[in-house]
């Protein structure tokens, strides 16, 4: 059986974009000091920080979390798959290296330092796992288990964030001569709160400033919290905790993540772990704990993973599929999905009147609302640090089709009642978000490959065309531009149906019609 | 009142005995006895030496490179990662400083000297020990320079170049320790002039300098007798497909696997080879060596000649000293 403190060889990645360093040129000094005696600290310095993290993966799927799931799959090259049951449920065994989405998203967003909830019945191991992203941080196990939050009815503001100082309480004359005494939790790395809706509500306000402002706030004194990798943990997402989560602070979290069921093949693992007392977060290897500069760094070189510009399409292209709802506006800009709910009317009765489309085919017909920046914030963020763990130079169509169903997991709503899952093959759909979402995604790249928007995307050219800058473009120029888009729009018109990546498009339209309306005003009026 | 060690082992108790257990799962031959005996011989004695203010930190880092090296065996009498662990006391206030780089260096250097072909690990460590009573004890690069000096002193060759140019910046005493003896800047040249050349007397002459590498079913690296070549003042051995970069000077010598002989300009060499065994050095200096009569290559770099022949696995090499 491996060690508890052996971490994985490096390269994990055997071919990764950065693997397979050459033997050094010249036997240095250096070379004496290194070998397989690790000194934690310092072999840390000299990995790179991607392969770290693969360590700390490895490290975790192989002797912390029995969590034998490669659910987030990736090909290279041909998959054998096979159907088993009556079901015909398919089991695929991907030729890449995939992994366990309960061990990889928890620790993306360490790397990413943004919220994580994670879902699924008691005993999981849901905190378990954030406790580990504590240690990972550098932290003492005790101090992480002390600085961990759990949600229970009677939390108050001041249990959560901190307490004003009772002597400052009788003497201050003024309400900000009120020191408070800040909990030490907040200044931590990493945060975990534990079962968070059992949090009431107005205690959840606290938190949520917190989450999202980065702030605490107590009888007028204020809190600066540093980035923080975030653990929310719930036992039951679907509204069974104490208290209703605030759709605000829900909307707070960046990542949602299932812990999935124990292996019984595994059991043998536990009776180990029982009669020997181990218990893996207490011997986490030196060599894959980050110390805080560490933490500064992998964060900053994801940021710096490049997003192509076809990646980057197809994103486009897929967000674009959710917001429109014809019925919900007069003008062109307020139908959407939004406009609905925000006049308090189910947008499902008024998509149930719309008769122009193919509700089938139209993906936004199966969602409640569109995708929030912030929903494609965390996205991106996301898929840089797949790229960037999976060692690529840039993201890729995997990377961003592998994140997207956690991070949508409770950002797209789906309507249950839509005629697309009435399929016999997509009524799993309803109670399994993350293929449902997975299943979006592959349904809008086929479009777009069908409607062969990488050759052919006439709207991306004229933005492409605008970004290039007006310096020069005299007023011929600009009334052709506009005629062009005009004659874009006029096509588009003699089509029934309207979909949302069309009605994007329409509005990109009119925003470069206007643009370039204003500019040619003033052509007209410099002198 | 109790050692710092003992606090730390009182304060952490759990903790260590998990550790310990874990370890014991992953190894069923780990002996509680034999570990509990490098605790109290060697662990505790650097704890309590190092000078440190809290001795947990320390002996956190201590006893978990400890137990990684148990479960490998490497503390095993006799194994040069064992014998460096014994030297460790005598570096406390280094090991207290850097208490996870300070041990983890010299148990990596222990492996590398005891590995190659001349090393002397005793002597290495004696050095090491010497050092650390003329470093102060924040240092730690100044002693971890030295000790890649002494390591080539003691036989690690492939460290020749960048333990002369560590050499440079060796205050005076602590080089005198490093090599054996006072270095001034005169000696430092000739060192890096001539590879048979000694801090201190030396063997001047045309004389066989060393005899490198042996068949592999003695242990050596060759399957079959190699050729030998000088490429921009390095040596190359080959067989084959595969090609090493020889290091060799007085000191000792030492392979390393490269991809292939670089491409570059062959070096020359002042010595002359009739190809039947005559060595001469155009000063007058002849050497008769029969035993090179069926060559099979021949390459030179300043005074030194190596001669490979189609009877033996080794490489000769003559060279003249001053």
């Amino acid at each position: 059986m491996d060690s508890y403190q052996h971490v994985s060889q490096a390269p994990t990645l055997p071919g990764g974009a950065h693997a397979g360093a050459a033997e050094p040129a010249e036997f240095d000094v250096a070379a004496l000091y290194s070998g397989p005696v690790s000194g934690g600290e310092a072999d840390g310095r000299a990995l790179p920080l991607d392969e770290k993290l693969r360590q700390a993966y490895f490290w975790i799927v192989n002797h912390a979390i029995i969590s034998p799931h490669y659910d987030v799959e990736f090909a290279e090259g041909p998959s054998p798959s096979v159907s088993l049951g009556d079901s015909k449920a398919r089991l695929t065994l991907p030729s890449g290296q995939s992994y366990s989405s309960f061990v990889l998203i928890p620790l993306l967003t360490f790397a990413v330092r943004r919220r994580c909830l994670l879902v699924g019945g008691p005993g999981r191991g849901k905190t378990a796992s954030a406790v580990l992203m504590g240690v990972l941080a550098g932290y003492p196990l005790r101090e992480v288990r002390r600085a961990m939050q759990h949600g229970h009815p009677q939390l108050t503001i001041a249990d959560l964030l901190g307490t004003p100082l009772p002597a400052d309480l009788i003497k201050a004359e003024r309400i900000g001569d009120i020191d408070i005494a800040w909990r030490s939790w907040l200044s931590m790395r990493v945060k975990i709160i534990d079962e968070y809706n059992r949090i009431p509500t107005r205690t959840q306000s606290a938190l949520l400033t917190l989450m999202s402002d980065g702030y605490a706030e107590v009888f007028d004194q204020v809190y600066e919290a540093a980035d923080s990798a975030w653990y929310l943990t719930a036992n039951d997402d679907a509204g069974g905790g104490t208290y209703q989560v605030i759709e605000a602070l829900r909307d707070r979290i960046d990542v949602v993540v299932h812990a999935l069921q124990f292996n019984s093949r595994f059991l043998g693992e536990l009776v180990t772990r029982i009669e020997q007392r181990l218990r893996p977060e207490e011997v986490v290897p030196p060599e894959i704990v980050f110390s805080e500069a560490e933490h500064e760094r992998v964060s900053a070189e994801i940021l710096r993973v490049p997003l192509p510009a076809p990646v980057l399409r197809r994103l486009e292209f897929f967000s674009a599929q959710f917001e429109l709802l014809e019925q919900a506006g007069e003008q062109f800009e307020y139908r959407t999905k939004d406009t609905a709910k925000l006049a308090g009317v189910d947008p499902h009765l008024l998509a149930a009147t719309e008769t122009g489309r193919d509700r089938l085919a139209d993906l936004g017909s199966q969602t409640l609302n569109g995708l929030s920046v912030r929903a494609l914030q965390s996205t991106i963020a996301y898929a840089k640090a797949l790229a960037y763990f999976r060692d690529r130079e840039e993201v890729g169509l995997d990377d961003l089709r592998a994140v997207l169903p956690f991070v949508l997991h409770d950002k797209l709503v789906p309507d249950d009642n839509s005629p697309a899952f009435e399929d016999p093959s997509h009524r799993p759909y309803r109670t399994d978000r993350v293929s449902w979402i997975r299943h979006l995604f592959d349904r809008a790249c086929a479009e777009y490959d069908r409607i062969d928007l990488d050759a052919d995307d006439p709207v991306g050219a004229m933005l492409a065309e605008f970004d290039r800058g007006l310096d020069g473009v005299g007023e011929s120029e600009v009334t052709a531009r506009l005629s062009r888009i005009e004659g874009l729009l006029t096509d588009s018109s003699r089509s029934r149906k309207l979909y949302g990546h069309t009605y994007d498009d329409a509005l990109a339209l009119k925003y470069l019609h206007q643009r370039y309306v204003n500019y040619r005003s003033w052509l007209r009026w410099r002198p | 009142m109790s050692s710092p060690f003992h606090q730390a082992l009182e304060r952490n108790r759990d903790r260590y005995n998990a550790q310990f257990a874990l370890a014991r799962h992953r190894t069923r031959s780990l002996s509680a006895t034999e570990f509990l005996d490098h605790l109290r011989a060697h662990v505790g004695p650097v704890v309590d030496a190092s000078g440190v203010d809290d001795p947990v930190p320390l002996t956190d880092a201590l006893v978990s490179l400890s137990l990684r090296l148990a479960e490998r065996g490497w503390l095993t009498e006799g194994t040069p990662t064992a014998r460096a662990f014994a030297a460790l006391p005598m570096l406390a206030w280094f090991v207290g400083h850097a208490p996870t780089r300070v041990p983890a260096a010299v148990l990596n250097a222990a492996r590398t000297i005891d590995a190659a072909p001349r090393g002397q690990l005793g002597r290495w460590l004696g050095a090491m020990v010497r050092m650390a009573g003329v470093i102060p004890p924040d240092r730690t690069d100044l002693l971890l320079d030295a000790g890649a000096v002494a390591a080539w002193r003691c036989g690690v060759a492939l460290l020749r170049r960048s333990a002369l140019a560590a050499l440079r910046g060796l205050p005076a005493d602590v080089a005198a320790v490093a090599l054996g003896d006072p270095v001034d800047g005169p000696t430092l040249q000739r060192l890096a002039a001539d590879p048979w050349a000694a801090p201190a007397g030396g063997e001047p002459g045309l004389l066989v300098r060393e005899r490198v590498g042996a068949f592999t079913g003695f242990g050596g690296p060759f399957p079959r007798p190699p050729v030998v070549r000088a490429v921009d003042g390095r040596w190359y051995a080959e067989v084959s497909e595969r090609a090493w970069e020889v290091a060799v000077d007085r000191f000792g010598w030492d392979l390393r696997r490269v991809p292939a002989v670089p491409a570059g300009a062959a070096a020359g060499s002042s010595l002359r080879f009739d190809g039947v065994g005559e060595v001469s050095d155009g000063r007058g200096g002849v050497l008769r060596l029969p035993e090179l009569a069926a060559t099979t290559s021949v390459a030179g770099i300043g005074d030194t000649l190596a001669v490979t022949t189609r009877y033996s696995h080794r490489i000769v090499f003559v060279g003249r000293s001053a």
